[in-house]
Order: C-alpha cells, then sequence, then structure tokens
C-alpha cells in the first residue's frame, strides 16, 4: 500500500468527508497532508492529538481529520486551546489558524501565547488575505496589494508573522511554503515536539480570492512564485538585506529554551500547597 | 510511411538470441493511481513533475503518461492538496524522508 493511502486510511475522515470542501488548488489541502505526516512521525497517538481551530478556510481542517477535534470561534481558537491544555497537559493541543483568524481578532491571543510560552503547537495558514469571506484584506495582506476592502489599493504594511512570534517569545518558529512541502513536515515535527509555543507559519496561497484581484494567476503559478522566491534560512544568511527584499525565509527561524507556562504554573502550585502547610491549613 | 521507419532493437543486442536478451531496467514504480473521485484537476502534481511522467487529459484531469520515466520521489503525491494520487513503488522510496529544506531554493 502507498504510505498516503495508508495515511489517509489512518488519519483521514476518508469515508465520510471528501472530497473536502477547499477550492481546486487550494494550499490548505497540502498543509493537511504535511500536518498528518509530521503527526505519524511524533509517534503520537490520535488520541493524544487535539486539533482546534478558529473560523475560516483553514479552519475548516478538524472537520477532516481523526483526531480530538475542535472547531472554536474566529479568533479565538488559541483561548480554547490554552484551556484544554491546562485542564489535561498530557494532550497535545494543535491549533490550526488562517491569517486573519491569528493577526486581526485573534493577534492580541496570538502575541500573548507567544509571550507566555505555553506548551501548543500553532500553524498559520497565511494566505495574505480573508478567503472565507471573500478576499478582504487581512494583517498579512502587503502594501500596494488589492483586496475587496481595498479596491484602490492596500495602503497598509503588512505584519510579519514569523518575526512577530520570534519577538513576542515563542520558543520554537519556523516557516515553510506548501511549494516546500516536505520542510514543512519537518517543522510541523519540531513544532509539535517543542516543550513551549511552537509556531510554523505557512505561505499558501488562495488564487481564487487574492490570487484573482491581484492577477497572480493559478495555483500553479503561485506555488512557482513561492518557488522562486523562497530562501532557506542558511542562504539569507549569506545574503545582503537588498537581495532579500520580498523574498521569503523559510526554515528554522528560532528553536530556543524558555521558561514554560505549565512547569511555572505546577511550581506556583507547589507554593501554595507549602504556604497552606506553614500556615497549618 | 516507411522512410520514418526507426529501428526499435537496442543497439547492440542484435546479435543476442531473444532468450538470452537483458530484461528491462526495472521501473522503480509500480503505478500510479490518480482517484478521479477526489481529484479536482488542479494540475499541479502535472506541473511540478520533475520527469514530466503525468499529463493532462481533454477534460483537464491528470493522467499517467510515461510511467517509465517515474523515478517515485513522490512529489506529486505530496503536493496534492486533494490527496488524490498515489504513487506505489517496488522499494522503500525517499519520499518520506525527513523534510531538511534541501529542495528550497
Ligand atoms: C467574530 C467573527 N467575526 C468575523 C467573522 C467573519 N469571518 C469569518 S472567516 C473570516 C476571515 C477568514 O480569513 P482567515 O482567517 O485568513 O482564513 P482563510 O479563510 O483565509 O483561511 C472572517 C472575518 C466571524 N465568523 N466571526
Ligand atoms: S477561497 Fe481561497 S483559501 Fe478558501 S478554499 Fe478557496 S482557494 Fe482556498
Ligand atoms: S513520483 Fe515523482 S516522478 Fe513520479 S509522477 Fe510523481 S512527481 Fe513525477
Ligand atoms: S494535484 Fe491532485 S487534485 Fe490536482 S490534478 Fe493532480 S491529482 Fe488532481
Ligand atoms: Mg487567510
Amino acid at each position: 500500500m502507498p504510505e498516503v493511502t495508508r495515511l489517509i486510511y489512518k488519519y483521514l475522515r476518508h469515508d465520510k468527508k471528501f472530497p473536502h470542501v477547499w477550492c481546486p488548488g487550494c494550499g490548505t489541502g497540502i498543509i493537511l497532508g504535511a500536518l498528518i505526516r509530521a503527526i505519524d512521525r511524533t509517534g503520537y497517538e490520535k488520541d493524544d492529538i487535539v486539533l482546534v481551530s478558529g473560523i475560516g478556510c483553514s479552519g475548516r481542517m478538524p472537520v477532516y481529520v481523526d483526531f480530538n477535534t475542535l472547531h472554536t470561534t474566529h479568533g479565538r481558537a488559541l483561548t480554547f486551546a490554552t484551556g484544554i491544555k491546562l485542564a489535561n497537559p498530557n494532550l497535545n493541543v494543535i491549533v490550526i489558524m488562517g491569517d486573519g483568524d491569528a493577526m486581526a481578532i485573534g493577534g492580541n491571543h496570538f502575541i500573548h501565547a507567544a509571550r507566555r510560552n505555553i506548551e501548543l503547537t500553532a500553524i498559520i495558514v497565511n494566505n495574505s488575505i480573508y478567503g472565507m469571506t471573500g478576499g478582504q484584506y487581512s494583517p498579512t495582506t502587503p502594501y500596494g496589494m488589492k483586496a475587496t476592502t481595498a479596491p484602490y489599493i492596500h495602503i497598509e504594511q503588512e505584519f510579519k508573522i514569523s518575526e512577530l512570534a520570534v519577538t513576542a517569545g515563542a520558543g520554537f518558529v519556523g516557516r515553510g511554503t506548501v511549494y516546500h512541502a516536505k520542510l514543512l513536515d519537518g517543522l510541523i515535527e519540531k513544532a509539535i515536539l517543542k516543550k513551549g509555543f511552537g509556531v510554523v507559519e505557512v505561505i499558501s496561497h488562495c488564487h481564487v480570492q487574492y490570487g484573482k484581484q491581484n492577477r497572480l494567476g493559478s495555483a500553479v503559478d503561485m506555488m512557482k512564485w513561492q518557488r522562486d522566491n523562497a530562501v532557506t534560512v542558511q542562504r539569507a544568511k549569506r545574503m545582503k538585506p537588498e537581495e532579500l527584499e520580498g523574498r521569503i525565509i523559510i526554515g528554522v527561524l528560532t528553536d530556543k529554551e524558555l521558561p514554560i507556562y505549565q512547569d511555572e504554573y505546577d511550581k506556583v502550585k507547589e507554593r501554595a500547597k507549602e504556604g497552606l502547610s506553614s500556615l497549618g491549613g | 510511411m516507411e522512410a520514418e521507419e526507426v529501428n526499435h532493437t537496442p543497439k547492440g543486442t542484435e546479435e543476442i538470441a531473444p532468450d538470452k536478451q537483458p530484461k528491462p531496467k526495472r521501473r522503480a514504480v509500480k503505478k500510479i493511481d490518480i482517484f478521479k473521485a477526489w481529484c479536482k484537476a488542479c494540475g499541479i502534481c502535472v506541473a511540478f513533475c520533475p520527469r514530466e511522467v503525468l499529463a493532462i487529459d481533454e477534460e483537464g484531469y491528470p493522467f499517467v503518461k510515461n510511467l517509465d520515466a517515474c523515478t517515485g520521489c513522490g512529489w506529486c503525491e505530496i503536493r496534492c492538496p486533494d490527496f488524490a494520487i498515489t504513487v506505489e513503488t517496488r522499494s522503500k522510496r525517499k519520499a518520506t524522508k525527513r523534510g531538511d529544506g534541501k529542495e528550497a531554493g
């Protein structure tokens, strides 16, 4: 049996929910593939995984997998995930969000989850647009591009999700593209295994909304753009800042040991118990 | 057209008796399946196959044009957004190898 068939049978709700709802060629399906390959590599049992999402095209991912799943409200996936993790630290909680989901309405939750370095995995499908609701600009829409809410071009600067996550204090941050799908397997695996907040930003394409409004062509054309514009972290180190202008740096951007929220919280519980006993309580 | 007739006998094997002919090189790949019920004819598998194994039919769906050229690299199944194409190899292939970013430019 081909490897991919084994993975489909094991991890996807193949007999109920396929073909999936995403448009032909949408990058989100490629990310779902990378996610199940990564989970397979970690060796975790399906019942130990919780996949949490918000609302958006990317937010539909939990529908298709055979893990514990939670499809929450727009922008709040990380808050639900934080609750799950603190209630049952043995679960591996993975959060899938869109760029609008994670950076606009959920932006505050994102920076604070990173600051706490809470042990969660956050995968962000960055397609530079609100795909599901019809192509409105998001905080990651680059300056000068068009959106239904920016017909005379977008005048704001974009958020750089990975750089924001590094600065905010996430223990692990990696960026990939759907074109470089094998790299994603490794990044997602590392983020899941990381004790601490693990972020994987995936540069994806929404050719149907963003691509169409900006005349970027088909899904294939947009993946060629990813291929031609990505540089690895290693190569980027040898390039001048002006050469890196407009390029996507892919690979592991940070991987560091920082205090983890859950560990610190356990210490608080110990201190509280000691405090109580010294009071004779 | 007779003028365009080509000799299909591989070079250097003309003199060897039929039963002594060297076996054709074993293909790395047994078969490629395209599951039409899930395939959305996006063309990604065809566009990025490094060996032009796949082509697009008149309805826009991919088909296997040249199985012999397939190396079993697995990129078509890895990049298919719809889990609609599978490659069955003879031996364990490298496609599931750890992503190390080497494929990046
Ligand atoms: C509280 C709330 N506000 C707004 C919406 C409408 N809404 C649904 S999805 C979405 C944005 C989707 O964009 P993104 O998160 O980037 O996901 P994509 O569809 O691009 O994957 C919005 C604004 C909502 N469902 N709930
Ligand atoms: S609208 Fe865009 S993001 Fe949503 S499924 Fe279609 S291509 Fe994908
Ligand atoms: S396995 Fe590789 S060579 Fe074979 S059809 Fe797929 S992409 Fe092409
Ligand atoms: S990549 Fe998948 S969905 Fe797209 S044409 Fe090929 S088999 Fe069909
Ligand atoms: Mg989006």
